[in-house]
């Protein structure tokens, strides 16, 4: 395992504002991390990824413009950019869809705590740096 | 003592002989005189024989006639006939007798040629009066039983007439049609001059003539009659049949201008009733005065019970087709109002489930990150242990409110039934379930709305047998039956017994039969005590419109 030497830069949509700071401020008070920008819908989620170029990109399944295509355009225009899910709910055909779409995990709010959040983002840099390397999420 | 021969004894005379006879004997010679004539000719003709008859002046006035009651002339009397040469043998002859009583007589006459009284006549007269009086009496009975048989007959054709009519009205023959058989069978049976049925009109004054015969050509289906004192309105008003001998004569109501241009004199009608007014008449007319009889009245009566019988029969028909349309319309709609109120209670739970997402689970999941956050930052070991106490919490409250969700919308059917189930039944776990097997020979998923009411019912059965069943095993069957999906559920449960319509879980199966069968599903349960249960229900894959 490599020891990273810049910080992990994270992007966060979710159109809820509570959810939007509380990710946040776990983001920005964890060292490793950086948080590049927030966005409240996909469009917006798109070409700020765009512009930004994170190392993961940590999305809501429901937010406007929808969750599944904002996964899907930054996968497909922004290959350096891992994709997390992030959901208030979470059944099999959610996460089929959101993994189908490009998304490297699914994780739910309230189901997971802080810290497997800030594992799974991690974890999510690491493969998106080395593509090998998968051993965070298989 | 020995009786003394023929000759020696005194003369027996004539008289000896002929007077003890029923029969009256006379003979006369051929002036008419009477040369003998015993004591039943008194008896039986009434009167002492005369003692010349030369010609009828002789006798008393009698009234004599032959058997056919024509008068029969002195010529023609049987003395006079045999002196004519002829002979009168078994002659059967009526005869008033001067005390007015009518004697029938049975005569018999011969001639006899003697030289020394030149030629005489015997007549003898046997009173057959008894056993003409039974002929006659027969005679009169056999006509008379003649007649009775006409009449019979008569009766029986209309009767059968009547009972055709009957016939035709039962097997649903339309009221137009059925006028025109009923005036046709009045004009065969009474052969009068016209028919006709009167039809009251809404406006309960003027009568449309609806069917009929004999009647000036395009009157039939447009003439109309006031009702203002005529008597049809008479009818109308005292609802009573009647006989009219002469509209001349007639001093209850005067002649319609239809019957005043047809010359209408005698006629005969009877009401047609109707459910609360009548609804017409029907009638016979003749030109000419003619005597209707009672027997011809019942015979209208009859015709026009039976029209009214139909109509109104007819009537309680199309006003029963009516209902049953109306009824249809109101299951109809019933269904309609079901099936919207069942897509609404479906809207409805997506609505909740979504507010539940976007605000509840979300302001949760939010304060659950803000609790660990803020938890970091304390450094009171007490208060950091408070609210790290409090995440469990949360989580809990969030798990309860996802499985909410997930019962109201159902996300994962976009899946696929199987996936579904078996993910519903794992979240709602108990950890005292059944084992699930679930068998689908479903080559394609079914439309969204069939799948969410296989699931939907899916979902109740499975409920009713973790909750009722105590089974250890529950086996789910889908596959595609007749452009639909069958499905079967079958656990080894307790059971129950079907007959006393308490099963556990009931009103669940009945809002589930219900839903189902709107769709225009069918549902069946089956079950026995200890022999576990069998649900079966078969949804169309696309609901009718």
């Amino acid at each position: 395992m490599k020891t990273r030497l810049r910080d992990v830069r994270v992007l966060v949509a979710d159109d809820d504002a509570l959810i939007r700071s509380a990710l946040s401020d776990l983001i920005e008070g964890r060292p490793g991390l950086a948080l590049v920008g927030t966005a409240g819908d996909a469009e917006s989620a798109i070409a700020l990824a765009i512009s930004s170029r994170p190392d993961v990109a940590v999305l809501d399944y429901r937010i406007p413009g929808g969750g599944v295509h904002a996964a899907r355009e930054i996968t497909r225009l922004c290959p350096g950019t891992a994709v997390l899910c992030l959901s208030a709910y979470g059944d099999p055909g959610t996460a089929s869809k959101m993994l189908g779409a490009g998304a490297r995990e699914f994780l739910v709010k309230g189901v997971s705590t802080n810290e497997d959040i800030v594992a799974s983002i991690l974890a999510a840099a690491r493969i998106a740096e080395d593509p090998r390397d998968r051993s965070a999420v298989e | 003592m020995i009786d003394p021969p023929l000759s020696e004894r005194p003369l027996l005379t004539l008289e000896d002989v002929l007077d003890p006879l029923l029969c009256a004997v006379v003979v006369r010679d051929s002036s008419g005189r009477l040369v003998i004539a015993n004591k039943a000719y008194e008896v039986i003709l009434g009167f002492r024989p005369p003692e010349v008859v030369r010609s009828s002046n002789e006798l008393p006035s009698l009234k004599v006639t032959d058997v056919e009651g024509k008068p029969l002339r002195p010529t023609d009397w049987p003395a006079a006939t045999v002196l004519a040469g002829r002979s009168v043998s078994d002659l059967t002859l009526s005869l008033i007798r001067p005390d007015g009583r009518k004697v029938w007589l049975r005569v018999d006459a011969a001639r006899i040629e003697k030289p020394q009284f030149g030629t005489l006549t015997v007549s003898t007269f046997i009173d057959v009066t008894h056993r003409q009086e039974a002929e006659e009496t027969a005679r009169i009975e056999s006509a008379r039983a003649t007649q009775l048989l006409s009449v019979l007959q008569r009766l029986h054709q209309q009767q059968a007439g009547i009972a055709e009519l009957g016939r035709l009205a039962l097997m649903g023959m339309a009221p137009p049609e059925l006028m025109d058989h009923a005036v046709a069978l009045v004009d065969s049976t009474l052969k009068p001059d016209y028919v006709r049925i009167l039809e009251l009109l809404p406006d309960g004054n003027n009568l449309l003539l609806r069917a009929g015969t004999g009647w000036r050509p395009g009157l039939v289906g447009t003439a109309i009659v006031s009702g203002e004192s005529t008597q049809a309105g008479y009818l109308i008003e005292t609802n009573e049949d009647m006989l009219i001998e002469d509209f001349r004569t007639e001093k209850r109501f005067v002649r319609s201008q239809l019957l005043r241009e047809h010359r209408v004199r005698s006629g005969i009608r009877a009401v047609i009733r109707g459910k609360n007014t009548p609804f017409g008449d029907l009638a016979a007319y003749t030109k000419q005065i003619r005597h209707f009889t009672e027997e011809d009245i019942i015979f209208m009566r009859a015709v026009a019970n039976t029209l009214a019988d139909a109509f109104i029969g007819h009537q309680a028909d199309r006003e029963q087709e009516q209902t049953l349309r109306s009824l249809e319309e109101v299951n109809e709609a019933r269904q309609r109002l079901l099936q919207r109120l069942s897509n609404i209670v479906e809207e409805e739970r997506k609505r909740i489930a979504n507010d539940i997402h976007d605000s509840s689970l979300q302001v949760l999941a939010g304060l659950g990150m803000r609790l660990q956050l803020v938890a970091e930052k304390v450094d009171d070991p007490d208060q950091k242990k408070s609210l790290s106490e409090m995440s469990p919490a949360l989580a809990e409250a969030g798990h309860r409110l996802r499985r909410l969700i997930f019962d109201l919308r159902p996300d994962t059917l976009e899946l696929g039934l199987e996936p579904a189930l078996r993910f519903y039944f794992e979240q709602t776990s108990t950890g005292v379930d059944p084992e699930l097997a679930i068998d689908s020979r479903l080559s394609e998923e079914a439309p969204e709305e069939a799948r969410l009411m296989v699931y939907r019912a899916c979902q109740e059965a499975l409920n009713n047998v973790r909750k009722h069943a105590r089974a250890s095993r529950v086996t789910v069957s889908l596959e595609e039956v007749d452009d639909g999906i069958g499905v079967l559920i079958h656990d080894d449960g307790v059971g129950f017994d079907v007959s006393t319509g308490s099963q556990p879980g009931h009103i669940g199966l009945v809002a589930m039969r219900e839903r189902i069968q709107i769709a225009g599903g069918r549902f069946s349960i089956s079950s026995a005590p200890g022999q576990g249960t069998t649900v079966q229900f078969w949804v169309p894959l696309r609901q009718a419109e």
